[in-house]
């Protein structure tokens, strides 16, 4: 009894033996299985390939000709503006220094842009020059001129509400020197450019100048904006005429009495 | 009765170790030639890999050359039609 047991047992590992090496190896089914599905997907693979190929031969010819038409166009542009490539590359970099320079003055405070706002007038020159040209309605250039000419005018802008809070003043100089009066300060044409209207510089300065013949050196006078006189400036003026007036007939008694 | 239990234990062992050493299995052939297909399908992968990549190029490079192509004869056209109206 105990003899089968054992041959029972033995048996038992054999068979077991034998299923797990059976299902360690490839049946040939699954083999088989395997290499159709590994030679279908090498056939596919080949066949992309090819497909491929004929596309980039296609795609490298296509662009051959792109190249050789874009070469052609753009020397006939180059002949119908009579121009070459050269001013052409000089043309953008004019752009791009329009540009660099409006960069710049966009990155200054209100205050220094007051105080540069000539080169405004230096750009809006460039621009101008830069629209003439004939190369400003190329595609490349023309949206940058337009851009350009937007963010000139965002900077007019800028500097005009700064002028609207910026005073501008003046300084009184010495008369031996300056000969600095109202009349004369406002005849500079850094001023108005116009004697005559010297009662604003008086009247926008009230409280410092009591008698309009009496300024000092050093004084700091407000400059009101160019404009024609209004008509208290032009009352004040009348009233400081009279009372002149009225000084000098009292000498001219004082002086036929004597 | 010992005697035919025994035979009929070693029967049926050797039954089994037939069974499994006779079921087929794919020579050291058939198995190299699946691992050659396998290498050459990665292979085959890398170079499709690349030529898909050189035609995504090609083809952005062919949008870029019509797309200039397209501004310069605008570009054309609209000089050409500026110089007539100035004569």
């Amino acid at each position: 009894m105990k003899t089968i047991k054992r041959i029972a047992v033995v048996v038992s590992a054999v068979a077991f033996l034998a299923a797990v090496m059976q299902a360690q190896e490839l049946s040939k089914q699954e083999w088989e299985q395997s290499m159709r599905e590994a030679v279908q997907q090498r056939d596919d693979l080949k066949k992309e390939i090819a497909a491929l190929d004929v596309d980039i031969s296609r795609l490298k010819t296509e662009n051959a000709m792109l190249a050789q038409q874009g070469d052609q166009c753009h020397q006939e542009l180059l002949s119908l503006l009579g121009v070459t490539d050269a001013k052409l590359k000089a043309f953008a970099a004019s752009l791009d220094s329009i540009d660099t320079r409006l960069t710049e003055l966009s990155k200054l405070s209100n205050q220094d842009l007051y105080l540069r706002k000539a080169e405004l007038d230096a750009v809006q020159a460039m621009i101008t020059r830069a629209s003439s040209q004939k190369m400003a309605s190329m595609e490349e250039f023309a949206p940058r001129l337009d851009d350009e000419r937007l963010h000139l005018e965002a900077l007019r802008n800028s500097l005009k509400s700064v002028l609207a809070n910026v005073e501008p003043t003046y300084v009184v100089g010495t008369w031996s020197k300056n000969h600095d009066c109202l009349w004369n300060i406002a005849k500079r044409p850094k001023v108005y450019g116009d004697a005559f209207l010297w009662p604003k510089i008086w009247q926008q300065n009230r409280t410092e100048i009591r008698n309009p013949d009496v300024i000092h050196p050093g004084e700091k006078l407000k400059i009101p904006g160019k404009s024609v006189l209004t008509a208290q400036e032009i009352i004040s003026e009348k009233s400081y005429w009279h009372s002149k007036l009225a000084v000098a007939s009292a000498d001219r008694r004082t002086t036929s009495k004597n | 009765m010992k005697r035919s239990s025994v035979s009929s234990a070693v029967g049926l062992a050797i039954g089994v170790l037939l069974l499994a050493g006779c079921s087929s299995n794919p020579s050291k052939e058939d198995l190299k030639q699946l691992e050659t297909t396998k290498a050459e399908i990665v292979s085959l992968t890398e170079k499709a890999d690349t030529l898909k990549k050189e035609k995504a190029e090609l083809v952005q490079a062919n949008k870029e050359a019509k797309a200039k192509l397209q501004t310069c004869e605008d570009d054309r056209s609209r000089v050409s039609e500026k110089l007539k109206g100035l004569n």
